[in-house]
């Protein structure tokens, strides 16, 4: 775990740190069908997927790629940040063997909410650079004098 | 919402209509959230992130002890159903994601389920010993003309709260239906 940014530290435009995932293997959609107990075959079934769902091969969950945005940020808010909201929309799908590579940029800092607010930019692509999915993000982060302090 | 879902508005049946709006009962999951949802939950993803798994760094860092994953909760509402050997899809197999909620009657031929879009905030944490309880709304329903045929739009809100009655998370998702 990299450590705890500070809202003083952050700009308009900074990139946090990329997630790079991948390639999407059976392995990973089986382990999220069985944690979350969704069996749909969209996930895991190349045969039915052919057959029948008119994909080439079978796609990771909305709700795994969702999870792994997430990811993205929590990795990078550190102990004391937080995650305050999240809205994404699936443009495209992950398929096996499909990289899944999250990205995000901080579009506005808003100073006056405590503790204060960042609103990020979040998106994902495939390894051919092709956007798969995009949202946005609101964060908050602690101030540099007030170390410590979390909710 | 994918870019084949910005296609014309359809009239919706008024039997699909009459769905809008509609609430559920409180639902309370089967389980409480336990220290292994947590730990298989960031193994799935990979997630080394010490708040998930370490009380005493979690509780340096303001929380009570160790904190579920912000998403966790949206996937964990899924109570044992029965087994239907004739469902192929495996969309309602036991726990399958029409499992729980309110089941809108979708026509037959729109067997494809896809995640549209979703819009999650968060109010407070998720911990082990929290006892889920979700009440569902069916807040729209849309037909639309997509590039590959008609499309069926459902968006759900769904709130989620604890034992102690706190508003935890509240998600708006939107599910997308078409034909084969």
């Amino acid at each position: 775990m990299p450590g705890q940014p500070y809202f003083e530290d952050v700009a308009e435009g900074d990139a946090l740190p990329d997630l790079a995932f991948g390639p999407l293997t059976i392995v990973h959609t089986v382990r999220w069908a069985a944690l979350t107990e969704n069996w749909y075959r969209l996930h895991y079934d190349r045969e039915f997927v052919a057959r029948a769902e008119g994909e080439p091969r079978f796609i990771a969950s909305g709700g795994f790629r969702q999870a792994l945005v997430c990811r993205m940020l929590t990795d990078w808010l550190g102990p004391a940040g937080r995650l305050h909201r999240l809205t994404i929309r699936q443009l495209y799908p992950t398929r096996e063997g499909d990289r899944f590579l999250c990205h995000a940029r901080v579009a506005s800092r808003h100073a006056d909410a405590d503790p204060p607010r960042l609103t990020c930019e979040v998106w994902a692509t495939n390894g051919d650079g092709r956007e798969v999915l995009r949202g946005t993000g609101v964060v908050s982060l602690p101030r540099r004098d007030s170390r410590g302090a979390g909710s | 919402m994918p870019d084949e879902a910005n296609g014309r508005g359809a009239p919706l049946p008024p039997e699909l209509a009459a769905w809008i709006g509609r609430e559920s009962e409180p639902l309370t999951l089967p389980d409480v959230v336990s220290d292994a949802d947590l730990r298989r939950y960031a193994n799935a993803l990979d997630d080394a992130n010490p708040l998930w798994q370490d009380d005493a760094y979690a509780r340096d860092a303001g929380y009570a002890g160790r904190v579920a994953p912000p998403c966790l909760v949206l996937e964990f509402f899924r109570p044992p159903a029965g087994a239907d050997e004739n469902d192929e899809r495996g969309l309602r197999s036991p726990g399958g994601v029409n499992a729980w909620g309110i089941e809108v009657p979708v026509p037959p031929e729109f067997t494809r389920l896809r995640r549209g879009e979703d819009d999650v905030e968060w109010f407070a944490p998720v911990r082990p010993g929290d006892r889920i309880t979700v009440r569902q709304r069916v807040a729209d329903i849309q037909l639309k003309a997509g590039r590959s045929g008609a499309l069926l739009l459902i968006t759900r809100e769904n709130e989620f709260v604890n034992q102690r009655g706190e508003l935890l998370v509240r998600q708006r998702v939107t599910s997308i239906r078409r034909r084969e």
